[in-house]
């Protein structure tokens, strides 16, 4: 339950953050996030994975949806001949991994000071 | 091993994080990818749904009363202002607001300031636009609008909008070129302005042949470049009617040039410099209401320019209390250049002349410091240009001027010599009642023939052939523009520098230009030909367009009760006079005996076309590679030289001739081979060559002429994806839809002056430069099957209420 709630915060305070700081506040937030909430190394990796999927790839394709993906196809060629929904992929990815790698540094770094 | 651990994860994670924000995958001027994949602040806000087009009220700052900038069904905005600076102010902003990017990326290349967002890879072209003097040339043309405050007052309303829009963007609402090349929008100033303009003058009067000529007549001798080279055609059709009588005298002071310098027997090492391609012209024409079915007069007017995405124009109606205007802009300058007002119509073509001429100096040591002018020594006025690089130290380059202008080429093999550039658009103009920005200003809210000739008395450059109707039922065309007083001959190869003997002897004046008002014929018509019939007394000489004008002239002297609909078809008519008279000229050369069941086939189909360039057909593929083969083979002397020299091709219309008048002239013998041939040996091999080199595109179904002649839309700085790699339309260079690769009818206008004013238009491209937004390309279809829309003119914005987009509603 804990580790849904950990994704479920992640995608709304990082959301808002998103409002006004650059992108690398997604790992910051699941980092702190992580900490504060004690999620376990492995689940903080995954949940925080799936809370970077989550925020970064709806909104990517919540946004390619209203756009009728004339944009998204426009940078896929750009970047080597991707598809469009190629691009909402690669968003969510990127998104998904800066999360991960946020929150599981947030989570070792609680089990080191906790000492145990 | 907990910290270890940790610090293990957390270094990774802060590497990654820095690699993805400030590594460029893509290239140096590619951004990191992390914010541009960032959907709050990165590409994907450049995604504009519908919801982006709701109506809303700004509060802008420099405003003098309120503003209401309607959006039609096709985004063009239709401005209601209450004065005129107003207007002008709103133009910038929405112009701004679609095509900031454009703009930008236009000025930085005509200026030379590209490297300072593109790094080194630049540079070299920087260098080359400096060297060019247009840097210097735009501060020229400042100057001189500073000299009329109604001017400054138009450009300083115009900027202020621009300006207004850019310094509302954040990182968030910033075009997506800026994020793609990762740099942020500078303020516009009229210096931005000023050199808008003059990347039009280099797109259309920057022609020049001299260094080519000369190579050509050195190599040559005089006797055979004569011959392969005249002047001009003589069957072109002039654009003012031969029978027009004209009653002055030409005011040069001597008209006969001295023969070429006899020190100038050497080949010029330079590399010409990058030009635009040949004929970058277009079509216009006024209609009498006596040849029209209405009665009143119909002017139409395509312009033939690189077709980009976004396109080089942008569509506007401006309405103040005085002014009524409508047509399109470029963005940059304030105003309409090519449209129609309640009262008249007006449209340009490129005029052609020669306004850059070259003249070599003759240094006086090997510092290449001062020169020689009429036996006085004169120093060089060194102006150092500071090209700032991105990614590396700021480089500085000298360029020389002389009395003619700066030293584009210095060659340090050539120890005393060295080309200066003399050219019209570099010029500072003499003091007038105002210049070219107030030229415009008056032809969008002239209301008959006096305002227009009075408007186009601002006009300099580049010269342009101003095609004009009005409802009171005149139709006229200017050839408008500084067009230097030339001797004989003058300025077709290089001159010497070191005499003002060599000088232009002034600018003809303005009530001399070519100009024609009502004539007999009842239309008047340009096509890039030459501007006068031989009994014009000034000499002038330049790259004017052999087909495109005998076509239109071909159609109108037969038509009567003309429509605006005939006037859109013959717009996109395909017919070309090339292909009728090369069709039949190699034809007539062809042996048929040597050519097996297949081949003669092939030529039984060409002896069967219309000469239509239409996009499916075969005929256009076959003659036109049959035409280049015979061509290359015909002129192998020149082309051997190709790679070693900058050397003049014969041109086409010259060809033709030679094929029908001199088949035995030993310009067709082929030098490569053992033999003697004549023009019927190289037509029959050429036929055999281009047949064999082209039997399986002709053979594929689906392989279409729109493929061959490589039609298609780029995306103004190349990226991938933003353009159109092939466009299918029909088309030809030498027909009046002269689309061929990524030229053609930049946009297309028909306005009919009746009671109402009635006009149809379209362009390739959409209003806009957004590549997330649905009027991006959204006209690029209909432009291709040839369709036009209605131009919403109208008098207030409740008529326009069923074709509203959405508005913006400006306060101060």
């Amino acid at each position: 339950m804990k580790n849904f709630l950990y994704t479920a915060l992640i995608i709304l305070v990082a959301y808002i953050a998103h409002l006004f700081l650059p992108w690398w506040v997604l790992p910051l937030v699941a980092g702190i996030l992580a900490f504060a909430l004690q999620i376990k190394p492995l689940h903080a990796f995954l949940f925080a994975f799936l809370g970077g999927a989550l925020l970064w790839g709806i909104t990517a394709f919540w946004i390619d949806m209203q756009n009728d993906g004339r944009l998204s196809e426009r940078m896929g060629a750009l970047l080597g001949g991707l598809s469009g929904d190629a691009m909402i992929v690669a968003t969510a990815f990127l998104g998904a991994l800066f999360a991960a790698m946020g929150g599981w540094s947030g989570s070792l770094g609680w089990h080191y000071l906790k000492g145990e | 091993m907990r910290l270890i651990k940790f610090v293990i994860v957390f270094s990774l994670t802060i590497v990654l994080v820095t690699i993805f924000n400030l590594h460029h995958p893509f290239g140096s001027n590619t951004p990191p990818l992390a914010p541009l994949l960032n959907p709050f602040t990165g590409f994907w806000q450049n995604a504009p749904s519908e919801e982006s087009f709701k109506d809303v009220t700004l509060k802008m700052e420099g405003l003098s009363g309120e503003v209401k900038v309607i959006f039609d069904d096709r985004l063009v905005p239709h401005i209601f202002a209450q004065s005129l600076d107003d207007a002008y102010y709103a133009q910038g902003y929405v112009t701004a607001m679609h095509r900031l990017w454009q703009m930008d990326l236009s000025v930085r290349a005509v200026g030379g300031r590209l490297s300072e967002v593109l790094g080194n890879r630049t540079l070299e072209r920087d260098q080359l636009q400096r060297r060019k003097g247009m840097l210097a040339a735009a501060k020229n043309a400042i100057n001189s609008w500073k000299r009329n405050p109604e001017e400054v007052q138009t450009l300083e309303a115009y900027i202020a909008g621009v300006n207004a829009y850019i310094q509302a963007l954040s990182p968030k609402t910033l075009p997506l070129g800026y994020k793609i090349l990762n740099f942020e929008p500078e303020l516009w100033t009229p210096l931005h302005s000023a050199l808008f303009s003059k990347s039009m003058a280099e797109t259309l009067c920057f022609r020049n042949y001299d260094i080519r000529a000369t190579n050509a007549k050195t190599i040559f001798g005089d006797e055979l470049y004569d011959f392969l080279y005249p002047e001009y055609n003589p069957q072109q059709d002039p654009i003012i009617p031969a029978n027009t009588p004209w009653q002055f005298d030409s005011l040069v002071q001597e008209k006969e040039m001295d023969p070429l310098p006899t020190s100038l027997t050497e080949v010029i090492p330079h590399r010409h410099l990058p030009m635009s391609p040949e004929f970058v012209g277009s079509n216009n024409w006024a209609v009498s209401g006596s040849k029209t079915a209405s009665g009143s007069p119909i002017l139409a007017n395509d312009p033939h320019l690189g077709l980009t995405l976004p396109s080089i124009w942008y569509e506007i109606h401006l309405h103040t209390p005085e002014m009524n205007v409508y047509g399109v802009s470029l963005p940059g300058i304030p105003g309409v250049i090519i449209g129609f007002n309640e009262d008249i119509a007006w449209g340009i073509t490129n005029a052609g002349h020669d306004v850059l001429d070259w003249y070599r100096m003759e240094w006086t040591d090997k510092d290449k410091n001062a020169y020689y002018l009429d036996g006085q020594l004169h120093e060089v006025e060194p102006v150092v240009e500071a090209i700032r690089v991105r990614g590396q130290e700021t480089v500085f380059d000298t360029v020389k001027y002389t009395a003619w202008g700066p030293i584009v080429y210095e060659d340090p093999s050539s120890p005393y010599y060295d080309l200066a550039m003399r050219w019209v658009a570099n010029d500072y103009p003499e003091e007038r009642e105002f210049y070219d920005l107030g030229a415009f200003t008056r032809l969008n809210m002239a209301k008959n023939h006096d305002d227009y000739v009075n408007a186009l008395k601002g006009y300099d450059s580049p010269a342009q052939n101003f095609v004009f109707a009005s409802r009171e039922g005149d139709i006229a065309l200017r050839v408008n523009g500084r067009l230097p007083i030339k001797k004989e001959g003058q300025g077709r190869f290089i001159q010497e520098g070191n005499t003002t003997a060599n000088a232009w002897d002034g600018f003809i004046p303005k009530n001399q230009i070519p100009a024609a008002l009502n004539p007999e014929q009842a239309y008047i018509a340009s096509a890039n030909q030459r501007s006068t019939a031989s009994n014009y007394p000034y000499y002038y000489n330049g790259g004017f367009d052999d087909y495109r004008g005998r076509v239109i002239n071909r159609f109108l002297r037969e038509l009567d009760g003309v429509t605006a609909k005939d006037m859109m078809s013959l717009q996109n008519n395909t017919f070309s006079i090339h292909a009728e008279e090369g069709t039949q000229a190699m034809l007539q050369m062809l042996n048929e005996s040597e050519l097996s069941e297949e081949e003669l086939g092939w030529s039984k189909k060409l002896a069967d076309w219309d000469y239509q360039f239409n996009k499916e057909s075969k005929e256009a593929i076959l003659f036109k590679a049959w035409d280049s083969q015979t061509y290359e083979n015909t002129f192998d002397e020149v082309m051997a030289l190709a790679d070693s020299v900058d050397i003049q091709y014969p041109e086409t219309w010259r060809f033709i001739s030679l094929l029908v008048d001199y088949p035995t002239h030993q310009i067709f013998d082929d030098q490569r081979t053992p033999d003697k041939e004549t023009a019927r040996e190289i037509v029959t091999r050429s036929f055999k060559q281009a047949l064999a080199a082209n039997l399986e595109k002709l053979m594929e179904e689906d392989y279409l002429w729109s493929d061959f002649n490589g039609a298609n839309i780029r995306h103004i700085s190349g990226l991938p994806g933003f353009g159109y790699d092939r466009i299918e339309t029909g088309g030809y260079a030498h027909a009046l839809n002269a689309v061929r690769n990524n030229h053609g009818p930049s946009w297309r206008m028909v306005v009919e002056l009746g009671e109402e004013v009635t006009a149809h238009g379209i362009y390739p491209g959409g209003q806009s430069g957004h590549p997330g937004s649905r009027f991006y390309d959204n006209m690029v279809q209909d432009w291709a099957k040839g369709n036009y829309y209605r131009l919403l003119f109208v008098d207030s914005p409740e008529d326009l209420a069923s074709y509203q987009l959405y508005q913006i509603q400006m306060k101060k």
